[in-house]
């Protein structure tokens, strides 16, 4: 018999909380590069992406006391870098309304097979088709497929990173799924049979 | 695998048991797929539809440089401050303060003699007030401290004459609900059919009918100590057996046997006002996560191996159904069973796969 992963996460929240530097070098080490990861996929100045987190933890460390006890650690600290990612960008683009922001945010996540077609310029007609039909997923669908499948959240996760509800989450990736369904799959499949 | 007969395409492309078959991230001798497929040959599109999508979809990855990443990390560390603990929490505050307490008190037990002392603790307060309660409905009380009781039927509280010069004491018989008041100077202790149950503040149930052959103490909330009472004429300085019990904990004493025995409660009730407002609603949600969003709702410990159900999911929506209630539903959907155990609940489970 042991713990569970997220009792032991709660414990070692808890000691942070209190002050402990172990504890905070555990989660620094459990999610930085999570942390990391994402940030330079939302912004295309990696610079100051990086900057921003290790604002980010600087200051989690000195409001730790004030902080709550989130039900998952990584959603809870995605959540509030992603925030304040946005209201930093928002700092240096002051001159710019506040709701352009999120239309203005970058999403770099490219599928593999976007690249594989890009590198090899096949010129397959089906192929161009399929490519036209990656791009034409939107910013918020491409965000929402990159932490089900790259980060592998939970939709309740999701909803409270993209501060939308639980439903809307659930769109995102289903709409996007069923949407790569219709228009790719009989194409993939031969595609995948010739190439891999 | 049965849940997968059930599955839509999208479902499947995202479990995570599925897409780790799929990008090869699966013990090769793992051959659970390759098995079901063979029963269950009219899956075969389907899944090799989804794979083609696990594959088309899978995110392309940028670059994480390791050595950046450790630096960064490494600065942030050196960046914070660690706080500095008050100088009575210092170590050499605290081994001063105890020199000088231990000599302090050897110096009162110069004076004092040591029998006396231990008297103080054990004087069982005989002049008391008394209530009884005759009628169907509860009583309900307001004690000296302003805490209150609620006496069930057929009922009798005293209260001790001395109630709060050292402790609160008070004798009960028949069953009562406690709601106690925080005094951790002076400890509640409530004498009930030959055990003493004590606490700093809380709120709690005892059940102590002269005939029945058990007694209950319940915890709602709060820490309670429950423990034999001493019987008279034996003399007994060590600390009898003494049983802690968190809220959902219950203790019964089988008068018979002299024995404390603990458990749960019938009907544990959420204790996070947080989560009550918040149903349990769960969309293959690996277990382990719903055990723990339980045990934390309920304040009850509930043992699991947690490698041997990394691959179990719920899909359900609870609402107001009782604790043990929905541990039925999720022992059943991952084939397993529930024990109760000092007070705990205990998962024996084979995983699924």
């Amino acid at each position: 018999m042991q713990e569970s992963l997220s009792l032991t996460e709660t414990k070692t929240w808890r000691a942070f909380k209190s002050g402990d530097r172990k504890a905070f070098e555990i989660l620094l080490n459990q999610f930085y590069p999570s942390l990391y990861n994402y940030g330079q996929r939302l912004v295309k100045n990696s610079d100051f992406a990086q900057d921003c987190l290790q604002d980010f933890f600087i200051d989690l460390w000195n409001r730790r006391e004030n902080l709550e006890e989130p039900q998952s650690i990584k959603a809870y600290l995605v959540a509030s870098y992603r925030r304040r990612l946005f209201k930093e960008k928002e700092r240096s683009f002051w001159h710019k309304r506040v709701t352009d922001l999120e239309d203005e945010y970058d999403v770099e996540v490219q599928f593999n097979i976007e690249s594989y077609l890009i590198n090899n310029e096949t010129e397959h007609e089906t192929l161009l088709k399929l490519k036209h039909h990656l791009e034409s997923l939107s910013k918020r669908q491409r965000e929402a497929l990159y932490l089900r499948f790259y980060q592998e959240l939970e939709y309740d996760e999701i909803s409270q990173i993209m501060a939308i509800n639980h439903h809307s989450a659930i769109n995102l990736v289903y709409e996007s799924l069923k949407l790569l369904r219709k228009n790719w799959v009989v194409s993939l499949l031969f595609f995948l049979n010739t190439i891999l | 695998m049965e849940k997968y007969l059930k599955y839509h395409i999208e479902d499947i492309v995202q479990d995570l048991y599925f897409r780790k078959w799929v990008l090869g991230k699966l013990p090769k001798e793992n051959l659970n797929w390759e098995n079901w497929l063979i029963k269950n040959p009219e899956k075969q599109a389907i899944i090799e539809e989804a794979k083609s999508l696990v594959i088309a979809s899978q995110i392309e990855e940028i670059e994480m440089p390791t050595n950046t990443i450790q630096q960064n990390i490494n600065e942030i560390l050196n960046h914070i401050v660690t706080p500095t603990n008050p100088f009575y929490q210092q170590n050499w505050f605290r081994a001063v303060a105890v020199v000088l307490i231990l000599f302090t008190v050897g110096l009162v037990l110069e004076k004092t003699s040591i029998v006396s002392l231990f008297k103080l603790e054990k004087t069982i307060p005989t002049q008391a007030t008394e209530t009884e309660n005759n009628g169907i409905m509860p009583l309900n009380l307001t004690l000296g401290d302003g805490s209150k009781v609620s006496l069930k039927k057929e009922s009798k509280l005293e209260v001790s004459t001395d109630f709060g010069e050292q402790t609160r004491t008070v004798f009960l018989t028949g069953e009562a609900f406690f709601e106690v008041q925080k005094d951790p100077q002076h400890p509640f202790l409530v004498y009930a059919g030959g055990i003493v149950t004590k606490v700093l503040g809380t709120s709690f149930n005892i059940r102590a009918y002269n005939g029945e052959n058990n007694i209950k103490v319940a915890v709602r909330t709060g820490h309670v100590t429950v423990y034999r009472e001493e019987k008279v004429g034996v003399k007994n300085i060590t600390h009898p057996e003494q049983i802690l019990l968190t809220p959902n904990q219950q203790v019964v004493f089988e008068k018979k046997e002299e024995k404390l025995v603990k458990t749960l409660v019938e009907k544990p009730i959420i204790i996070l006002p947080s989560i009550e407002k918040k149903s349990f609603e769960y969309d293959e949600t690996p277990i382990t996560k719903v055990l723990t969003q339980l045990e934390n709702a309920y304040g009850v410990k509930i043992i699991f191996d947690a490698d041997l159900l990394a691959n179990c999911n719920l899909t359900a929506s609870f609402s107001n159904e009782p604790l043990f209630d929905k541990m039925d539903i999720i022992c059943e959907t991952i084939y397993a069973r529930y024990e109760i155990a000092d007070g705990q609940i205990v998962i024996y489970a084979k995983g699924c796969k």
